[in-house]
C-alpha cells in the first residue's frame, strides 16, 4: 500500500504573518517532513499551531516564507489542482444542490459534467447521500454536510486528499461514526491523506504516522508510527498498541498524567 | 357639527367615484409614470450592477468610480433634476434619468458589500481549481452576493416611484406627478388623494415583483414554510 516513492516533501519550511498592527507573527517555524504515497499522515497539535497554515501550503493556497515544497517532484509554486480539500466546515455552496456541490471541481477543472455525473452519484450512495442529492445543503445536516464535503473532494479522483480538522465542528457521535466512514474510504481508496486533527484517538485510528507539532511557532515535535495492520475496524480502539499509542501521544502534547 | 370642508378633507366615497370617473385619464398618467420609474429603474439596477463589480474587481476603478457614485449620492437629487431638465430638454429622459439618479446608489453600495462577504474559504477551495478571478466571481462572489444584492433592489424599488414624481413636479404635462401638482393649484385635495393612492398601489406591485423575482432567482435562500 504505501509506496516508498514521496508524495509530498517539505523542507525547512517558515511561515510569518503580518498583523494588523504591523509586526510579524511566526505561525511555523523550520518544518520539515515527507509524507509517502498511499501513507495517512495526521498533523496533531492545539488550537492555532498553524496546522491549517501547513496544509494550505501545502495546497498552494499560502505561499510559505522560506522553505521547499514538493509534490511528486514538483515545486510547489501555485494552488494544486489535483488534489481533494476538506476543511473543518462543509462549505457546501449554498446556492447549489448537493450533486451540484459534489460536481463543482469537475466543472472547475473544464472536464465533462455528463460524464462525471455517474461518479458523483457513486460517492453520495457511498455516503449515503443518494436520496439528498437534489436537496440545498442547509436541509442537511451538520454531519450529512460534511460527507457531502468528502464526495466533493473525491470525485475528481485527486491522488491526495487534505483533510484540516474535518470533524471538527460536528457533534461526538456523528464524529465517530465518520471516523469511522473515512477510515473505510481511504482504505479502500489507497490514496494519500494529510489529516489535520486535535483528535488523538481519531488520529491514531486513522493514520500510518502522526507527527506531533508544538504550539506556534510550530516545530515537528515527535513522530510516531502507528503498527496497527490494516484493514482496521472500529473495534481496534479496545488494541493495546492502539492505546499504548494514544498515551504516548497524549504525553508528547504534553497532557497532564 | 363639526364641518371638514371637503377641499381638506375628502370623503373616501369621493375619492373612489373620482377614480372610477372617466373625466380624467389614469390609465395614460399611471403608464407615464410607471415607465419613467421602471425604465429609470432598470438603469439604475445594470449600471449599478455592472459598476459594483468593475469596483470589487480592480483598485483602480474603486479610486476612480468610488467618488463619482458617492458624488451623485450626496448631492441633493431634487437641486439636480432642473438642471437635467436644461439640458436634456422637457421630455421623457430627463424623467427616466431621475429615476435612476435615485435608485444608482443603494444597488451599487448593496452590490460591492455583498460581493466582498464571500467565504474566505470557498474562494479559496474555488482557486484552488482555478486561478481566474473572473471564475471565482462567477461561482462563488456574485451568487454570494445576491441576497445582498436583492436588498439594493428592494430599496431602489421603493425610491423609484419617488423619483419620478419629484421629475414630474418639476416638468411634466402628464403623469401622477402632475396631476398631484396640478391638483395643488385648484385646491382639488380629491385628485391628489386619488393619484397617491394610485401610487401606493404601484408601489405595492413594484415591490412584490422584485420579491417574486428574489424567489426565482435565489430560491435556496427562500425558507420553505
Amino acid at each position: 500500500m504505501i509506496d516508498t516513492a514521496s508524495m509530498v516533501s517539505i523542507k525547512g519550511v517558515s511561515k510569518a504573518y503580518s498583523t494588523s498592527r504591523g509586526d510579524s507573527l511566526l505561525a511555523v517555524q523550520d518544518v520539515s517532513f515527507e509524507v509517502s504515497k498511499g501513507e495517512f499522515l495526521s498533523l496533531i497539535g492545539h488550537s492555532g499551531c498553524g496546522k491549517t497554515t501547513l496544509l494550505k501550503i501545502i495546497a498552494g493556497l499560502v505561499t510559505p516564507s522560506s522553505g521547499e515544497v514538493e509534490v511528486e517532484g514538483h515545486p510547489v509554486n501555485a494552488p494544486l489542482r489535483d488534489v481533494g480539500i476538506v476543511f473543518q466546515h462543509p462549505l457546501l455552496m449554498p446556492w447549489r444542490t448537493v450533486l451540484a456541490n459534489v460536481l463543482l471541481p469537475v466543472e472547475l477543472l473544464g472536464k465533462n459534467v455528463v460524464e462525471y455525473r455517474a461518479r458523483a452519484l457513486d460517492l453520495l450512495g457511498t455516503f449515503g447521500l443518494e436520496n439528498f442529492k437534489d436537496l440545498y445543503p442547509r436541509e442537511l445536516s451538520g454531519g450529512m454536510q460534511q460527507r457531502a464535503a468528502l464526495a466533493r473532494a473525491l470525485v475528481h479522483d485527486p491522488p491526495m486528499l487534505l483533510l484540516d480538522e474535518p470533524f471538527g465542528a460536528l457533534d461526538e457521535l456523528t464524529r465517530e461514526e465518520m471516523a469511522v466512514e473515512l477510515l473505510r474510504t481511504t482504505e479502500a481508496l489507497g490514496k494519500t491523506v494529510v489529516f489535520v486533527t486535535h483528535s488523538v484517538p481519531e488520529a491514531v485510528l486513522l493514520s500510518d504516522r502522526v507527527l506531533v507539532l508544538s504550539p506556534r511557532p510550530s516545530e515537528v515535535k515527535k513522530q510516531l508510527s502507528i503498527a496497527i495492520p490494516r484493514p482496521r475496524k472500529r473495534t481496534v480502539r479496545d488494541d493495546q498498541v492502539y492505546l499504548r499509542c494514544c498515551e504516548s501521544l497524549r504525553e508528547s502534547l504534553g497532557m497532564a498524567v | 357639527m363639526l364641518r371638514v370642508p371637503s377641499f381638506i378633507y375628502p370623503q373616501p366615497s369621493r375619492v373612489l367615484a373620482l377614480l372610477l370617473s372617466p373625466n380624467i385619464q389614469w390609465a395614460t398618467n399611471t403608464w407615464t409614470t410607471l415607465s419613467e420609474a421602471v425604465l429609470g429603474y432598470a438603469l439604475a439596477v445594470l449600471l449599478g450592477i455592472a459598476v459594483a463589480v468593475m469596483i470589487h474587481m480592480s483598485r483602480v476603478m474603486k479610486s476612480v468610480l468610488e467618488p463619482l457614485v458617492l458624488a451623485a449620492q450626496v448631492m441633493p437629487k431634487v437641486a439636480f433634476v432642473p438642471i437635467l431638465f436644461l439640458w436634456l430638454g422637457l421630455n421623457f429622459l430627463p424623467r427616466v434619468l431621475t429615476v435612476f439618479l435615485v435608485c444608482f446608489f443603494p444597488v451599487v453600495i448593496d452590490t460591492t458589500t455583498g460581493l466582498g462577504m464571500a467565504d474566505r474559504d470557498m474562494l479559496d477551495l474555488v482557486r484552488s481549481f482555478s486561478s481566474s478571478r473572473l471564475v471565482q466571481l462567477r461561482k462563488v462572489s456574485f451568487p454570494s452576493a445576491l441576497p445582498s444584492i436583492f436588498s439594493g433592489l428592494k430599496i431602489s424599488m421603493t425610491l423609484a416611484l419617488l423619483g419620478a414624481i419629484v421629475a414630474e413636479f418639476i416638468s411634466s404635462n402628464q403623469g401622477l406627478g402632475y396631476l398631484i401638482y396640478s391638483s395643488q393649484t385648484q385646491l382639488n385635495t380629491t385628485l391628489a388623494l386619488a393619484s397617491a393612492s394610485i401610487l401606493v398601489l404601484l408601489g405595492f406591485l413594484l415591490y412584490g415583483a422584485i420579491v417574486l423575482v428574489e424567489r426565482i432567482v435565489v430560491p435556496w435562500r427562500v425558507d420553505r414554510g
